[in-house]
């Protein structure tokens, strides 16, 4: 096969306006900081392929704006989406309340997609406002993985982004581990629907 | 007869009304005058015609494409009509919004109306023409392009049933998804025409595939009467314009409005979204709007001086969107999402891009007065008041028009001011050129005249004008004797001798006499007014006071030494440059050299026996005006002696001057006698008369100098 990758996933990364969000994708993908002052690298569109288990993964990062107006629009981000990195800012506690809404936005847009919650700015511990015991437990009570990174410093970075795409790469193969075991039980059933549908319409 | 030929007169007239002329049968029985008016006429109708034409089949491109089939409903039709129209009128709307005079708008509106030119003038034999010869272009084997030929046919025939089975929009992209997909899985599946065909190719013949169909279809299946996407269109547009007064600083977007440099990024994204209509493919389609955000995206780079983020971009986009207000925006938005490979608008960066601007359509349809954080009433206010608030756009806009104007005028003027100063320069240049020439003349001229310095060197006379100088000379002194001293009889004395001498050459002396004379009759009317002069001057000098009354005649003859000089003035053309001038006067001493020089003592010796002898018999005061005299005599005797002597001479000389002139009827040029040395006799006489004095010296040099002036 010609394909340069053996699977290509899609991901969204979510968070308040000026968490850092283009930040950590571009330091991900181009292994670049881009402070206002070193880089003039923007974010057009962002691929980066890893390998994870010795499969290539293709990943496609998008961006999205986290301002609060635009907030009720970006649900059609999430078509076709494998995995959401949720951002906030270690020193900024409004955007880690934030975290919360945003976590919602995504459980009304899909049903099941591989979270991620990164706490970025991790780099200055004086200025520090969200604890990591606090986000730690809330981490635990809504059951996603919880990163520090600073994409200033390269902290926590490429295993923030290698771990949600291992989780999505299993859940991939899970999911279709059950959809053959699904399709072997139910083909019959899937094939009559779709001609009853058939019918109706073309009367 | 009158009233019977009258008609007859009347059916001659010009046709013209009110016109008494007649008519010709070669100018429609008009009159030359008013047939001439009419042609005129005619030809400014059909000018006029002609672009009205041209307009009639460019304005409703965009929309012909939008035209439908036929359809059983006919009362859908006419009401499409009626928005059809109405539609024209947006767009002309749009068209005349879009158009103030810069050179990005007018580009744009250029490019809009190029496009959809190319695209929709094809008829669909061409198109398809021009599809095979793209199938033939893949570089796929024949058997899988018979393949791809199957599988498309099938597809358009689906599509087609669907259609005029009056299936929704829906079910229609379903079937064409559902194709996309079969048509992907043909293609990666193993031992099947398209399976080791590079990825590449592949995309390339996927994407081919969607063109191809949707090509067919796009008539049927962009804008479906049975969708609501026109009601939709309409209301996003209205409702843009409504939201024309929206600035960056609303969105709180990076975007200057004033900035020409981002004005014109802005310009090209705008350009590219509203030529987002004129494409068929929902491919082609995807390519604008990609190109659209990466030009927002470049942007956004540039101002904010680093890499942008989707926090910038969006509200950016949104800007854009709602200054573009893009025609059509809900159907096309529709038929990219129901018909283009759902893998291109799932992921990639045209997905990507699709999706963030369907997110700023979104946000304008459900844009509040806390989205643009302002008051509901401040909101509301400028919501009903759009007709009559300049938005900031436009008036940035024309405030950026008339910055663009001063920008350009600025560079003019730029232009002008350099080269007016390039002009400048060369002028100085010029100058200092004519200053080096000027210079290097007269460097030339003055090592000219140091490498030959006029020396004017006595000349030997040859015999027979000395004898006939001696002759002469006793006339002279006999003259002046006879006026003047008695002291000088013995001196007389000693002279018979000489006019003995005199009187035997006398014959010779008459044979020279035509040569001279010849060469008189040319300088004569010249020497009778410088002599003139010159006998004035030499008057005022007070030098020959006593010799002027007597020595009249041979004033006279001083003239043509003066003479001589100044005819060569006038000869010389302004080509020769004096140095010809010096030339002909070093000639003129140069051909004295030439002259055999072995008695130029007895010669000397000759004139200080002449000069003693002046001295003896005037006063020693007079000497400068003997000399002089003495000069002139040598040319001017021949003069006097015609004057004096015998008729015979003067008839012989006549005779003989006729003949000469008559033998040369161009007369010989003035300056080319002292050059040609051959006429022996008289221009020997000539040599010697010019070079005869030393202190002529003085006076040749100055007309030297004078002819240089003259030249510069």
């Amino acid at each position: 096969m010609a394909r340069d990758y053996d699977h290509l996933f899609k991901l969204l990364i979510i968070g308040d306006s000026g968490v850092g969000k283009s930040s950590l994708l571009i330091r991900f993908s181009d292994n670049t900081f881009s402070g206002s002052y070193i880089t003039t690298i923007g974010v057009d569109f962002k691929i980066r392929t890893v390998v994870i288990g010795g499969e290539r993964v293709k990943l496609q990062i998008w961006d999205t704006a986290g301002q609060e107006r635009f907030r009720t629009i970006t649900n059609t981000y999430y078509r076709g989406t494998h995995g959401v990195i949720v951002v906030y800012d270690v020193t900024n506690g409004e955007s880690f309340a934030n975290v919360k809404r945003w976590l919602q936005e995504i459980d009304s847009n899909c049903e099941v997609v591989n979270k991620v919650l990164v706490g970025n700015k991790n780099d200055d511990p004086q200025r520090k406002v969200v604890l990591t015991e606090d986000a730690q437990r809330f981490a635990n009570q809504m059951g996603i993985q919880l990163f520090e990174t600073s994409a200033k410093d390269n902290l926590n970075v490429e295993e923030m982004f290698l771990a949600i795409t291992e989780k999505v790469l299993r859940h991939k193969k899970q999911t279709q581990r059950q959809q053959i075991e699904q399709e072997s039980e139910g083909r019959i059933k899937v094939n009559n629907s779709r001609d009853q549908k058939k019918k109706k319409k073309c009367c | 007869m009158y009233s019977l030929t009258k008609p007859r007169i009347e059916s001659l007239k010009c046709r013209g009304s009110n016109c008494e002329y007649y008519g010709n049968a070669q100018w429609d029985l008009y009159c030359s005058k008013c047939y001439r008016e009419k042609v005129m006429r005619e030809r400014i109708v059909e000018r006029r015609k002609v672009p009205a034409q041209q307009q009639q089949q460019l304005q409703p491109q965009p929309i012909s494409h939008h035209s439908r089939s036929p359809e059983p409903h006919h009362s859908t039709v006419i009401i499409n009509d009626d928005k059809k129209s109405k539609k024209r009128n947006i767009l002309e709307v749009i068209t005349f919004k879009k158009s103030p005079n810069t050179a990005s708008k007018e580009k744009e509106n250029k490019k809009s109306q190029q496009r959809p030119e190319v695209r929709q003038h094809q008829p669909i034999e061409a198109n398809e023409v021009a599809q095979l010869e793209t199938l033939k272009s893949l570089k796929i084997s024949d058997r899988a392009r018979r393949d791809f030929k199957t599988l498309l046919k099938a597809l358009d025939k689906s599509i087609y049933q669907a259609y005029h089975s009056n299936a929704s929009i829906d079910r229609i992209s379903e079937i064409m998804q559902n194709g996309y997909v079969r048509f992907k899985d043909f293609m990666e599946t193993k031992d099947l025409t398209f399976y080791d065909v590079p990825t590449e190719v592949k995309e390339q013949a996927l994407e081919f595939f969607e063109k191809c169909i949707m090509t067919h279809h796009y008539k049927y299946l962009f804008s479906p009467q049975n969708t609501d996407d026109e009601e939709k269109d309409q209301a996003i547009h209205k409702r843009i314009r409504q939201l024309s007064w929206i600035n960056a600083k609303h969105l709180v977007c990076s975007i200057d409005e004033v900035n020409a440099e981002v004005r014109d990024f802005v310009y090209s994204s705008i350009t590219e979204l509203v030529a987002m209509d004129s494409f068929a493919t929902p491919h082609e389609k995807l390519e604008c709007i990609v190109a659209c955000c990466r030009n927002i995206f470049t942007l956004l780079k540039q101002t904010s001086g680093g890499p942008a983020s989707a926090d910038e971009f969006l509200p950016a986009l949104i800007f854009v969107v709602l200054k573009a207000n893009p025609i059509r925006l809900h159907s096309n938005l529709n038929y990219i999402n129901r018909f283009s490979n759902a893998t291109f608008i799932m992921s990639g960066e045209s997905g990507y891009y699709f999706t963030n601007l369907c997110c700023a359509i979104n946000f304008i349809e459900n844009l509040t007065y806390e989205s643009v954080s302002l008051t509901k009433e401040e909101f509301d206010d400028l919501m009903s008041n759009e007709n009559h608030i300049h938005s900031a756009w436009e008036s940035a806009l024309m405030a950026c028009e008339s910055l663009n104007i001063i920008s350009s005028n600025m560079k003019i003027m730029k232009d002008l001011n350099t080269r007016s100063h390039r002009f400048d320069d060369d002028i100085k240049l010029f100058k200092v050129d004519m200053k080096e020439f000027k210079d290097d003349i007269l460097k030339k001229v003055s090592s000219l005249i140091k490498s030959k310095p006029l020396n004017i060197k006595p000349i030997k006379t040859p015999f027979k004008v000395r004898s006939f100088l001696s002759g002469t000379g006793n006339f002279n002194i006999r003259r002046s004797s006879s006026s003047d001293s008695s002291s000088a009889l013995a001196a007389a004395r000693q002279l018979k001798s000489n006019i003995v001498t005199a009187t035997v050459t006398s014959d010779d002396k008459n044979l020279l006499l035509p040569n001279a004379s010849m060469d008189e009759t040319n300088f004569e009317s010249l020497v009778q007014n410088l002599s003139d002069t010159l006998q004035m001057s030499t008057t005022a000098h007070g030098t020959s006071g006593m010799l002027s009354t007597s020595n009249s005649a041979d004033l006279l003859s001083i003239s043509p030494i003066f003479g001589k000089p100044s005819v060569f003035d006038s000869a010389i053309t302004p080509d020769n440059d004096l140095i010809k001038g010096i030339r002909n006067i070093n000639y003129d001493i140069s051909y004295d050299i030439d002259s055999p020089e072995n008695s130029l003592a007895e010669e000397i010796a000759q004139i200080r026996k002449y000069t003693n002898l002046v001295t003896q018999n005037t006063e020693p005061s007079s000497t400068a005006t003997m000399t002089m005299s003495k000069s002139d005599l040598e040319e001017f005797d021949p003069l006097m002696m015609r004057e004096q002597r015998s008729t015979n001479v003067l008839k012989e000389a006549d005779n003989l001057t006729k003949s000469l002139i008559d033998d040369s009827p161009d007369a010989p040029s003035l300056l080319e006698q002292p050059l040609m040395p051959i006429k022996s006799n008289p221009l020997a006489e000539y040599k010697g008369l010019s070079s005869q004095s030393s202190r002529i010296q003085t006076i040749s040099c100055e007309t030297g100098q004078h002819s240089s002036n003259t030249q510069k």
